[in-house]
């Protein structure tokens, strides 16, 4: 596989405090990469440790499978926008764009207007910073971090506290990076709902570990509906499920979870009767991927 | 480390503090100026009230250095200018902008440090070549020193700023914050800090009976504010330099130090 960004057991230690307890995270070329997290869970930790900003207790990434004295070479590769976007109140989209390319060297003014069109900051002008709305500061904070022409961004909350069209604008704005200017995209958020309709793989984050990673296909499969089906003799039954001709199958928690033919409940309790086995339990379930989040996390929703 | 600078500059120049700075500057230097003006136009009324003796009638360049750089208000000035510059990056976040593309937080700190230093120089040199220009136009007997008498004062001199930028630069960047800063430079610049050094030198001289050298001796402002800078070219300032020297590199040192251990919040 190829990755572009890896950790490998990072920690961050606060006296006996762990905000990121030996994560290790695997984002592919190409990943709209979801951390799923609440507030306080290590997603802005794990993101800081990768840009730079803090550094490791103990752990390492690798960027592009570089790692130790050589990952630094990689950071100008990643763009960051954690937390508040960093922006100097009393200057234009333009200068603060400029600001940043100056460091870096880039002279072509017209490569920091397209930047500026990019994320639809074109018709800003002469208006400061201070004066911009939350999302319009968010997509300058985008644009600042496109400055570098990165490979892997990496965005912390991005949609947070942004309307619902602000949300519709950012979101069009990531499928444009990812889809057509092919960044890989590391993007943690806590609104799942959200996050489910831009990231291509997750990770979930809970209390500073990493506690699943899967694709969105994965995820959503375990959020499907299915049947559920629990048995005096569990191995027996699953081989009378292949006979039966389903394959869709999962085994997890003494459970065995169908994933297709899921109105045939009657015809295989008949079956598993017929070979002396009885069925203790068989229901039908679904859940949102939020539902399956809490009981991951062991935690309820907020109604 | 020239890209960053460059870029430090640009932020100077478009950061309305350094204007409103250089306007307050420019104030300060007239209102210095006219303070001068007004005791050498009219020394005797000013002597008396002041029970003094043998004060000069005249004004020499050197002097007009001396009587600028030398005053709280200007090091107060040059301190705030100083800890709003290097902590400006931090306030807004912007530094987490940049911290990824440069390899190095010691060559972006440095950058920023030499870019505090351009700030605070044409600070100065624009009160300072203002309060010289004033003095050589208004005043009624103004004398120019010798060309390399007068280099070497503004050289000292100079030093002196540049010490102060770097102590100003490492507190703020200790503190982490514009208020620790400015209360540190207030602190040093308007003599409250000469009021702790002077305790200290009494109960040095009690304890010691009478050292070749007091605490004081070693304390930046006292040492700058205390040097006679009209016999600088002629006995030199041996003692000032190394102190000089010293306080630039565990300042600059230190903030180095600071900003590669820390994370940035």
């Amino acid at each position: 596989m190829d990755f572009i960004l890896t950790t490998n057991a990072i920690t961050k230690q606060y006296g006996s405090y762990k905000a990121c307890n030996e994560v290790s995270i695997h984002v592919e070329r190409g990943d709209i990469y979801g951390l799923i997290g609440r507030n306080g869970a290590g997603k802005t930790t794990l993101m800081k440790m990768i840009g730079g900003l803090a550094h490791p207790t103990s752990g390492s990434f690798e960027v592009r499978g570089r790692n130790g004295e050589t990952t630094s070479q990689m950071l100008p590769k990643i763009g960051i926008l954690i937390e508040a976007p960093g922006l100097y109140p009393n200057m234009t989209a333009f200068q603060n764009l400029k600001t940043k390319a100056i460091a870096l060297g880039i002279k072509d003014d017209e490569f920091l207007r397209g930047l500026l069109k990019e994320v639809g900051l074109e018709n800003t002008a002469k208006k400061k910073a201070k004066q911009f709305s939350l999302g319009m500061k968010q997509r300058l904070g985008i644009a600042m971090a496109l400055v570098s022409q990165p490979e892997l961004l990496i965005l912390d909350e991005p949609i947070n506290g942004l309307d619902p069209q602000g949300i519709a604008e950012m979101r069009q704005i990531l499928h444009h990076l990812s889809v057509d200017r092919g960044i890989t995209i590391l993007i943690s958020s806590h609104i799942l709902d959200e996050l489910s309709k831009v990231a291509t793989r997750f990770g979930i984050i809970h209390e500073g570990r990493l506690l699943e990673e899967a694709s969105k296909d994965e995820l959503l499969s375990r959020c499907n509906e299915r049947l559920e089906l629990r048995t005096s003799d569990m191995s027996r039954t699953l081989d009378i499920l292949h006979t039966m001709g389903f394959s869709k199958l999962e085994v997890a928690d003494d459970k065995i979870k169908i994933f297709e033919r899921l109105n045939e409940g009657g015809a295989i309790t008949v079956a598993l009767a017929k070979e002396n086995i009885m069925t203790n339990e068989i229901s039908r379930k679904s859940e949102e991927l939020e539902d399956y989040y809490f009981q991951l996390t062991g935690g309820q929703k907020n109604d | 480390m020239i890209k960053l600078i460059k870029m430090n500059l640009y932020r100077m120049t478009h950061a309305v503090s350094t204007w409103v700075l250089m306007a307050c500057m420019i104030a300060m230097t007239l209102f210095a100026f006219s303070m001068n003006k007004l005791v050498l136009d009219d020394p005797f009324n000013m002597n008396l009230s002041q029970g003094m003796q043998d004060v000069p009638t005249y004004m020499t360049s050197i002097d007009s250095i001396s009587s600028y750089v030398q005053v709280g208000m200007i090091i107060m000035l040059v301190g705030i200018f100083v800890v709003i510059f290097t902590n400006a990056e931090h306030k807004c976040g912007f530094d987490k902008n940049i911290v990824g593309i440069t390899k190095s937080r010691a060559k972006q700190t440095i950058a920023r440090w030499i870019s505090s230093i351009i700030g605070a120089t044409a600070l100065t040199v624009v009160g300072q070549g203002f309060y010289i220009g004033l003095s050589a136009a208004f005043m009624n007997d103004f004398r120019w020193d010798s060309a390399k008498d007068f280099l070497c004062v503004c050289a000292v001199a100079y030093l002196g700023l540049v010490t102060f930028v770097t102590l100003f630069f490492f507190f703020t960047t200790l503190f982490n914050s514009s208020t620790g800063g400015i209360v540190a430079t207030c602190f040093i610049s308007t003599g409250l800090l000469a009021l702790i050094e002077s305790l200290l030198d009494k109960v040095a001289d009690k304890v010691f009976s009478s050292p070749a050298h007091v605490p004081s001796d070693f304390f930046l402002d006292s040492a700058f504010m205390y040097l006679d800078l009209n016999s600088v070219a002629v006995k030199g300032c041996t003692f000032f330099l190394i102190l000089c020297a010293a306080y630039i590199v565990l300042s600059l040192g230190g903030s180095v130090l600071l900003q590669q251990k820390r994370d940035i919040r």
